[in-house]
């Protein structure tokens, strides 16, 4: 049943073992990503997003506790508003067996560590990559990261798992010029990147190669020049597209892929693994805690039905009062410990534990309803309950009116100047009550004697109305 | 409603447990509806139902079991009729531990510029639609009865100390006594919630004697004292806190409200307060201030950017404590710094950080009073706080009317 991957190198640090069988003719795959010092991950799986090293909203200790995310992604650029070498994480001290990204940012020894370059989703850069850098985004504004540097950063910081670098072109309209030389660009700095590493393979941690979105002509010719060249030091795929899992070629099929996507609903996610991706980075489910939705889609036992919401909203005020949990029979610490009327009021008071309590049922949503598709692949039945899936549930995530966290720049840019603000103002808020003071005082609105007390009284604190 | 001579009411149990032979400091043992609590003791301030992104299991690791809720919030949001259904505020937020709420009244005062106080109560606002609105003390009393706290406070009618308005203060020292009739007449709940009575009088020590004393009268299961924190001169709250403390019967709860500098709690536990609570520990994290033993440090400052120690070596909160030590999480200065004022998760630990420190110094002075070593604790305190700097004039002046010579250095 299980075949030892040949590709795998170095051995003891990551391998990767492949379920061959009835289920990998559509491009659906099963298997194990095993890395040393972690626990083996059964694939399909996801992977959460970070910033700034943290799921949002999501301490360590809440993380190791309540959430079975089996890998994070973190992008460098979360970390170097500091030109390599000077950046901080750079300088972490840590011993000759951990890794200074994960001894900065805490993460829980259970959970597998994934860097690239940039952050899943990244944000367009106004500037154009080079022949040996690319534009990034930090805190404080764009930058450039040289491939020298990158390839400095990754060896340092030691990831379990650390994505190549790649020349991504994000923009619409896109030439074939450009496109080929977006493939020359991260082809050379893949060389660049493994040439230090073959005297000593065995200090370096597992590198996937990125496979930038080309067309399928040069899409075989750049993989075959992988295949060719490069077999032995990679470690596994990589790519933003979750198509280009479906362009490979036969004798990579071995390796794992990792798709750095941002599917916007969970029918994308199951086109991406019936597509043949192994592990799918889902932005979706930070972004459904920030906007007050809990998840509440399933693999098994699909509901009868159309447009089922894949969610709800929370702020939404029949919650008010409502003491079920959020999912029925749901397992996670939120569901378990409180109630859809707590979350409604942390969203309605805007606080920050609502965003918290959220990640902490999504993830383990997300986690669920990944086991069940593995489930489902297993048993055969994965065709058949996508069908059941996409006919019962609502294609898209549902609107909400929480409005999330504040915006930081690095999270968010401009679009070309005149739209609104995105953050609600902090300070002056008070404004408002300011000038309703200068009006009580000239005495218009000052709640007089002559109003009786009793009627006044029966107002209440001046609760918001439902 | 509370026997004075054992320290038991229906609902509340004060056990003295140590006195300081030193100051007028005190250790004890509070026996609440939902558990005992140890004294002195600094609640911190979940202002509307949630300590400000932490869970509650991760307040519950911090040590904390009285925390506080806002009444006033509360009656905005969710509202009492929401609270009702519930079943109360401890229902709401899965806590279960003790609550304290206050009145509502501070926050009226202090958050709404427009509030206007006759003997019914407060006329405000509505800071929703502006209609006009009265808080009485029973509309209090009902709020708090619905909220289900364990420790419920009075309406008081609350002006600044510093008010040079002598008439004005004495009348609203009167008034708070006179509302604490109707409080205690409109109090459903006396056999599962303590209500609190709040010593006014403003910084004149002779108005505080007889709001003391009249305040002692009505025998409540606890008493707090109201009013400071309002940008008096520390000597002056410092004053006020000894005078009262002198006069209160010693078998009940004493509580300073909206205390909560460290420095503050150890002196006024030196004269022989019970009870703190403030928002200071728990925002002053949200703008990257870790409290450490010596003193405040503010990690948004680039010089913590390469600081890879824990935030606080001596602290064993989840926060500081190294991985092998019961799953500590061994966060260094650097990555808060990298985190604060730009992810929630910076502010959640240092809140998680400041609020452990706070109980762990009420620990310690707690077991300094039990084994009478308070004043060399005081001292050491104020030697590792303020460092070359030296401990405030007024904590000097204080602390020397307790018995405590801080000049003098620990003794050995």
């Amino acid at each position: 049943m299980a075949t030892p991957n040949e590709a795998t190198l170095p051995k003891e640090m990551l391998s990767f073992v492949l379920r061959h069988g009835e289920f990998s003719k559509a491009g659906l795959r099963l298997g194990q990503l095993i890395i040393k010092g972690r626990s083996p991950i059964p694939t399909p799986n996801f992977v959460g997003s970070t910033s700034r090293g943290v799921v949002p909203h999501v301490t360590q200790d809440v993380l190791s506790k309540t959430t079975r995310i089996p890998a994070v992604y973190i992008g460098l650029e979360d970390f170097i508003e500091k030109t390599p070498p000077k950046a901080p994480i750079l300088r972490q001290p840590s011993g000759k067996l951990s890794s200074k990204l994960r001894d900065f940012i805490a993460l829980p020894s259970d959970c597998v560590a994934i860097l690239g370059a940039r952050r899943v989703p990244a944000l367009d850069c106004p500037k154009q990559n080079t022949n040996t850098a690319i534009s990034i985004c930090t805190s404080v504004g764009f930058q450039s990261l040289e491939l020298d540097d990158y390839v400095k950063c990754i060896s340092e910081l030691q990831a379990d798992i650390t994505v190549g670098l790649a020349d991504v072109v994000t923009t619409e309209a896109i030439s074939q010029k450009r496109l080929e030389k977006s493939a020359d660009r991260t082809h050379a700095w893949l060389r660049d990147t493994l040439t230090p590493r073959l005297d000593d393979p065995d200090s370096q941690g597992p590198l996937f190669a990125f496979v930038p979105p080309l067309e399928p002509h040069q899409q075989s010719f750049y993989l075959g020049d992988l295949a060719d060249d490069y077999k032995k030091e990679i470690t596994g795929l990589s790519f933003l597209s979750p198509e280009t899992a479906a362009s490979l070629q036969k004798d990579l099929e071995a390796l794992p892929r990792l798709c750095l996507s941002d599917p916007s609903s969970p029918q994308n996610v199951l086109r991406a693994i019936r597509l043949g991706n192994d592990m799918i980075t889902v932005p979706l489910v930070n972004g459904a805690s920030e906007s007050g939705i809990a998840m509440t889609f399933f693999f098994d036992s699909i509901p009868d039905g159309q447009d089922i919401p894949l969610g709800f909203d929370l702020l939404a005020t029949p919650h008010a009062t409502d003491l079920s949990p959020l999912v029925s029979g749901c397992q996670c610490y939120t569901c378990t410990k409180h109630h859809r009327a707590y979350l409604h009021h942390l969203l309605s008071a805007k606080e920050m534990l609502a965003w918290t309590l959220l990640q902490i049922h999504n993830f383990h949503h997300i986690d669920v309803f990944f086991q069940q598709i593995r489930n489902a692949i297993e048993d055969g039945t994965f065709e058949e309950k996508a069908k059941a899936f996409s006919r019962a549930y609502d294609s898209e995530m549902p609107q909400s009116l929480g409005q999330g966290p504040r915006t930081r720049g690095y999270q968010a840019k401009s679009v070309g100047g005149g739209e609104p603000k995105r953050n609600e103002r902090a300070y002056g808020r008070l404004e408002e009550h300011a000038r309703k003071l200068e009006e009580a005082e000239s005495g218009i609105a000052t709640p007089e004697a002559e109003l009786d007390a009793l009627d006044l009284q029966k107002q209440g604190l001046g609760e918001v109305q439902q | 409603m509370s026997d004075s001579a054992t320290g038991k009411s229906a609902a509340l149990t004060f056990d003295l447990k140590a006195r300081c032979s030193t100051s007028k400091a005190r250790a004890s043992t509070l026996h609440l509806p939902h558990g005992p609590v140890e004294l002195p003791i600094f609640m911190p301030v979940a202002t509307q139902a949630s300590l400000k992104g932490l869970t509650p299991d991760q307040l519950e690791e911090t040590s904390c079991r009285l925390c506080l809720n806002n009444t006033y919030h509360l009656g905005l949001k969710p509202g009492q009729a929401v609270l009702d259904a519930i079943g109360g505020a401890h229902k709401l937020q899965g806590w279960h531990h003790n609550i304290l709420t206050d009145s509502g009244g501070f926050q009226m005062v202090s958050l709404l510029k427009l509030a206007k106080i006759t003997e019914e109560g407060v006329r405000f606002l509505s800071p929703h639609d502006g209609s006009p609105m009265l808080l009485t003390p029973e509309h209090s009393i009902s709020l708090q009865n619905s909220i289900g706290s364990d420790i419920i406070m009075q309406l008081d009618d609350v002006i600044q100390t510093t008010s040079p308005d002598a008439a004005r203060m004495r009348e609203a020292m009167y008034r708070s006594i006179r509302w604490l009739d109707r409080c205690i007449a409109a109090h459903k709940n006396p056999t599962t919630q303590n209500l609190f009575c709040i010593i006014q009088g403003g910084l004149d020590l002779d108005m505080r004697r007889e709001c003391s004393v009249e305040m002692a009268k009505r025998n409540t299961p606890g008493i707090a004292i109201g009013g400071l924190s309002g940008g008096e001169a520390k000597s002056d709250f410092c004053k006020v806190v000894d005078t009262c403390t002198s006069l209160l019967p010693p078998l009940k709860p004493r509580y300073v409200m909206g205390i909560g500098y460290p420095e503050d709690i150890v002196v006024a536990v030196a004269l022989g307060a019970d009870m703190f609570d403030c928002v200071w520990p728990t925002r002053t994290a949200r703008f990257g201030n870790a409290i450490t033993r010596y003193g405040v440090l503010n990690l948004k400052h680039q010089r913590y950017s390469e600081d890879f120690g824990p935030v606080d070596e001596d602290c064993s909160c989840t926060v500081c404590r190294p991985k092998d030590d019961n799953a500590g999480l061994a966060i260094s200065r650097a990555y808060i710094h990298h985190l604060a004022a730009k992810e929630t998760v910076g502010a959640h630990l240092l809140t998680m950080h400041n609020v452990h420190w706070m109980l762990s110094l009420m620990r310690r002075a707690r077991q300094a009073i039990v084994e009478d070593r308070y004043p060399d604790f005081a001292k050491k305190f104020f030697e590792d706080y303020f460092g070359d700097k030296g401990a405030p004039g007024w904590a000097v002046e204080a602390m020397k009317g307790a018995g405590i010579d801080l000049a003098g250095g620990a003794s050995p």
